[in-house]
């Protein structure tokens, strides 16, 4: 590999996962993976529109480009996280990568680079300190415990990134108080089937099969509970307005 | 907050009220970080039948057993121990013994839990008596308040508790299921104020009323002769069925 081939692929990841590990990534994808250092990014996604593919190659590359680099990925169960990580090991092979130790939870690649699975409770993975990828996937499944753990892992490394990445869920989960909030200091990637991901016959089949709020739930982003409260501040008011005049005091 | 004795009558305004028919504590006991609570108010006593909410108290934190019972008892005693008791006992049953001890026959205890109507209840065995329990589904309670408010039939004094206790019903968040309706708190916020609004609404529609009412001129002292008097007068208001008919089932 020529050196100006190596500093674009260092560069621009899309570009690396299309060129080295020969997969065309869709527009979202690039937007998340070029995602500046120390960035947060939010990813609302349907079901199956490669939301884990994506994290696993962000932190391939930041395993093979960042030499010593700590990245960490939490599922709702560990047992998900390990399989980010084995699909983590696969694109690292895939890319002429090699291990100094390869395990079920963890992998550390000969250049010192590692990506932890972490288990999904906030017991024991307080302490880590991250430079490259915090990843918390199906984040609205997550314990907002765990989310507040895995936040205070970048503290004292400000270019690691922090990426959500979920399904809608509820209205009320760590995921959407994210995405529903107006912080602007979060980077929002969209990836549902209004954006035109799906085969419109599978989107048609998963309605039918699932109803209108799963299928809404799980291809279109819109959270269960998305239903505001009946009760107003109309109804409210109503109940608090004097209408009838006092008579006058004399 | 208490009565203004001295003002004149405004139907809009419970302060001024003066009589209740009867008045309502709802009690809802604080779990886990939820503060416990005691929200007043009843029926007022005149036409058309109108549910007042006098005042949303919170009771102090980390009050447990008889301690959050005599922070209650102090509330009662503001409006001459005459207020018949309504208390979510669905996290801690044993707190219906301490109710029972500090405020005796006028108890009713409420079990909230995902379904019933509020129409069915045991009786849970205190001393030589019992209190009545009665199963109901918070959604259902909700519902009820919230017919209660869309036709005009509840007026709230205008203080900063209550306006607290509307703002956490209106944050509810409502997930539509194939065959019901859960209204949810969302996460870090409580709704124990609301939901006790709805408890007192509930409690001043049930058709079981009168009957409390008789227990509650009972424990006050009156003679069989003129608590049955009264229970037939009670029975003679009840309430005019229209929250009946909006909730579709007889009352």
């Amino acid at each position: 590999m020529s050196p100006e081939r190596e500093i674009a692929y260092r560069l621009d990841p899309a570009l690396w996962i299309k060129e080295v590990l020969g997969v065309q990534p869709r527009r979202w994808q690039e937007d998340f993976l070029r995602a500046p250092l120390g960035a947060q990014i939010a990813a609302l996604t349907g079901r199956q529109a490669g939301k884990s593919t994506t994290a696993v190659w962000a932190m391939s590359h930041a395993a093979i480009f960042e030499p010593g680099s700590l990245s960490v990925v939490a599922c709702p169960a560990q047992r998900q996280s390990a399989e980010t990580v084995r699909r983590v090991r696969e694109a690292v092979l895939k890319a002429g990568g090699t291990f100094r130790h390869d395990n079920v939870f963890a992998v550390e690649l000969d250049n010192g680079s590692r990506v932890l699975a972490l288990p999904g409770s906030d017991d024991s993975v307080r302490g880590l300190t991250v430079d490259a990828w915090i990843v918390a996937d199906e984040a609205a499944r997550l314990s907002p415990d765990l989310v507040a753990a895995l936040r205070p892992m970048r503290a004292q490394k400000p270019d690691a990134r922090l990426a959500m990445l979920s399904t809608a869920w509820t209205r009320s989960d760590p995921f959407w108080k994210v995405w529903g909030s107006e912080d602007p200091h979060w980077i929002r990637i969209r990836a549902t089937a209004d954006i035109g991901i799906y085969h419109p016959l599978f989107l048609e089949q998963e309605r039918a099969a699932l109803g209108e709020h799963a299928f809404n739930r799980e291809y279109l982003g819109i959270p269960g509970g998305a239903q505001a409260s009946p009760f107003t501040w109309e109804l409210f008011e109503t109940a608090m307005q004097i209408h009838v005049p006092r008579v006058p005091e004399h | 907050m208490t009565l203004v004795q001295d003002a004149p009558f405004n139907m809009d305004d419970p302060r001024t009220w003066r009589v209740f028919n009867p008045l309502i504590i709802a009690h809802d006991v604080g779990s886990g970080r939820d503060r416990s609570t005691a929200v007043v108010g009843g029926n007022g006593r005149f036409q058309p039948r109108l549910l007042g909410i006098l005042e949303v108290n919170e009771l102090p934190q980390k009050l447990y057993g008889s301690a959050r019972a005599s922070a209650l008892a102090q509330i009662d005693q503001r409006y001459q121990r005459k207020a018949l008791i309504v208390a979510d006992l669905s996290h801690d049953p044993t707190y219906a013994e301490v109710l029972y001890d500090t405020f005796g026959k006028r108890v009713v205890g409420l079990h909230i839990s995902r379904h019933g109507d509020g129409m069915s209840r045991d009786w849970r065995p205190i001393k030589n008596r019992g209190i009545p329990i009665y199963h109901v589904g918070r959604s259902y309670l909700l519902e009820l308040f919230h017919s209660a408010l869309q036709s005009r039939v509840v007026r709230m004094v205008d203080e900063p508790m209550t306006r607290r206790a509307c703002q956490q019903l209106v944050a509810l968040e409502s997930d539509v299921r194939e065959n019901e309706i859960i209204y949810k708190c969302p996460s870090g916020q409580h709704d124990d104020l609301g939901i006790s609004c709805a408890m007192l609404a509930w409690a001043a529609t049930h058709p079981h009323l009168p009957t409390w009412v008789r227990e509650l001129l009972s424990a006050s002292g009156w003679t069989d002769e003129s608590v049955k008097g009264f229970g037939r007068l009670v029975e003679g208001l009840a309430w005019d069925n229209y929250l009946g008919r909006m909730m579709g089932r007889p009352w």
